[in-house]
């Protein structure tokens, strides 16, 4: 029962935070939609046990690339669009027919962690593989290696893409003054 | 929906026994409540604490003459409570309480008013995991806190790193310029040195990992502490960790989001009377869970000496001096704080970009480099 409330509840958050995401008039009002969003998710990550994921999320997602987002909002300055009523009702279709795309595509991998996730709950003896962080560690070194040093050469690559594009800039600068 | 079918199913395997549910979930509110009362009153002793400290270092007096009517006859305590300020925290306080509240007509009104709780909640919510003492129960240590999650460790980072939100809310909402300024900084100084603060942690994570099999979780780590502390054998480590909980609590030398004298007074300029006691409270009860992280991860947490710990026969009086060890360290790491703040000159903000980034940062990364290679052999 009461997990049942905390289950709609974190939902909520969840959706809700999206929808707003697309329809609230203002850029950093939207980011902060987002931050409920995601703070929705680690609460539904919290109810299948998966505390470290969970708790990442938080410190990863809302501590820190929300708060770059954020930043950034504020730097390029907020700007209050005004949304025509059409756009809004597409973009709330928009958002009803993706949550129907997602309840019927039902990932295999997902229906079997959280029932897997549940039902070792139900017997304290034993901690469902999820909540126990060295399990992240150990699968993210043996079964997930190539994905996770693919995701960092990726990381990576952005990274030198940013400053070779920041560095053009200032270059180009220095030549006109040397010019002039 | 699977998920939700699964759930049902879930709560209703489950025993539900209604009486022991509610005891449990007293007990665990009132757990709770002494977490937070605790880092309540260190912050409103830390108030004072500040102004006594800062008149010391100044060679001056402090607050010694506000006095509350009948109390301060009171022949001995009253004098006490007098000289010492403690009267002046409860005229703070109810000035904070009974000032007019303005709500300026510039403001956007829902961040205005959210931005205080969201600068103090996270302090609060995040006191719950942090172990204040530890007590002896059928030969097993355990922690005198409210929640002990195997991971609290992570907890407690990412929860007090959402208290920024407050600043920069704060700044954004005001529609202001110098608020405006203030939340540019302290967003862009948190993201800088949160990446060393977690640096700064992992070589203890990873020494605990020999030991333990949740080295995430912050009991463990000050359990592993009964021999040396950890600023002993990781003095880098600790020194960073210190140096990263300064700017993250936006305390002096790092007060770029409020630096009086460029930017008035920084994201809560616009703010009066009780929203700004609640950024004030919250910025002192960030400062008291920072010292108590820091406590728990180089401090040696409970145990009262670097190779002394309480030991298991005292039983309850040994839990409750484990309780009085936490808070006594707590207080000298306030005072740590109030000295810094009073003998340092604030950073320009360049330099305090310029060491996190080229600096803090790269030592970090050798710290743990070079733990990592040291723990391998």
């Amino acid at each position: 029962m009461m997990q049942e409330i905390i289950y709609f509840v974190f939902c909520g958050l969840c959706l809700g935070g999206a929808l707003g995401v697309l329809i609230v008039p203002g850029y950093v009002n939207s980011a902060m939609s987002m931050l409920v969003s995601m703070l929705g998710v680690a609460g539904l990550l919290l109810l299948m046990e998966a505390y470290f994921l969970a708790f990442v999320v938080v410190m990863v997602y809302a501590g820190a690339v929300m708060v770059l987002f954020v930043f950034v909002v504020m730097f390029v300055g907020d700007r209050r669009d005004n949304t025509g009523f059409m756009k809004k009702v597409a973009l709330v279709l928009l958002w009803v027919g993706l949550g129907i795309v997602l309840g019927l595509f039902e990932p295999e991998i997902l229906k079997g962690g959280v029932s897997e996730a549940l039902k070792s709950g139900a017997d304290r003896a034993v901690p469902p593989a999820v909540s126990v962080a060295k399990n992240y560690g150990i699968s993210l070194f043996t079964t997930f290696m190539l994905p996770f040093q693919v995701a960092g050469v990726l990381l990576l690559a952005a990274m030198v893409g940013i400053v070779a594009v920041a560095k053009r800039g200032t270059h180009k600068k220095r030549g006109g003054m040397e010019s002039a | 929906m699977q998920t939700v079918s699964d759930i049902c199913v879930f709560a209703s395997v489950q025993p539900l026994d209604w009486s022991a549910a509610a005891l449990d979930v007293a007990v665990k509110v009132l757990c709770s409540l002494g977490a937070i009362m605790l880092v309540m009153c260190f912050a409103g002793l830390s108030v004072v604490a500040e102004r006594k400290v800062c008149a010391y270092i100044q060679g001056r007096y402090g607050p010694n003459r506000t006095a509350i009517p009948v109390v301060a006859a009171v022949p001995l305590i009253g004098n006490f409570l007098k000289k010492n300020g403690l009267m002046q925290l409860v005229a703070d306080g109810l000035k904070f309480l009974l000032k007019e509240d303005p709500l300026p007509a510039h403001v956007g009104k829902f961040w205005y008013l959210a931005a205080p709780l969201m600068s103090l909640s996270p302090v609060l919510i995040a006191a719950c995991v942090i172990p204040f003492g530890a007590y002896w129960s059928d030969g097993q240590l355990c922690p005198l806190s409210a929640a002990d999650i195997d991971v609290s460790l992570v907890f407690a980072l990412a929860v007090s790193a959402l208290g920024v939100y407050g600043a920069i809310m704060a700044g954004w909402s005001s529609n202001s310029k110098f608020p405006y300024m203030g939340a540019m900084r302290a967003s862009a100084q948190v993201i800088s040195y949160e990446l060393t603060m977690g640096l700064s942690v992992l070589p203890v994570v990873m020494w605990v990992a020999h030991s333990s099999e949740s080295p995430l979780s912050l009991f463990e780590i000050a359990k592993a502490q009964g021999g040396l502390w950890f600023c002993i054998v990781q003095p880098l480590s600790a020194l960073l960790f210190l140096v990263a909980m300064f700017a993250e609590t936006n305390r002096l030398p790092f007060d770029m989001a409020e630096s009086e004298t460029d930017l008035v007074s920084g994201y809560h300029t616009e703010y009066g009377s009780f929203k700004f006691g609640l950024f004030f409270v919250g910025e002192y009860g960030h400062m008291v869970l920072g010292s108590s992280l820091f406590i728990v991860l180089f401090l040696g947490g409970w145990n009262p000496f670097p190779g002394v710990v309480w030991p298991e026969s005292w039983g309850w009086a040994g839990a409750l001096l484990s309780l009085l060890t936490f808070i006594v360290k707590i207080a000298a790491m306030l005072f740590l704080f109030i000295w810094v703040r009073w003998t340092l000159p604030r950073f320009r903000y360049d330099q305090v970009m310029r060491l996190g980034w080229k600096v803090l940062l790269p030592l970090a990364l050798a710290n743990f480099a070079a733990y990592l290679v040291f723990m391998s052999f």
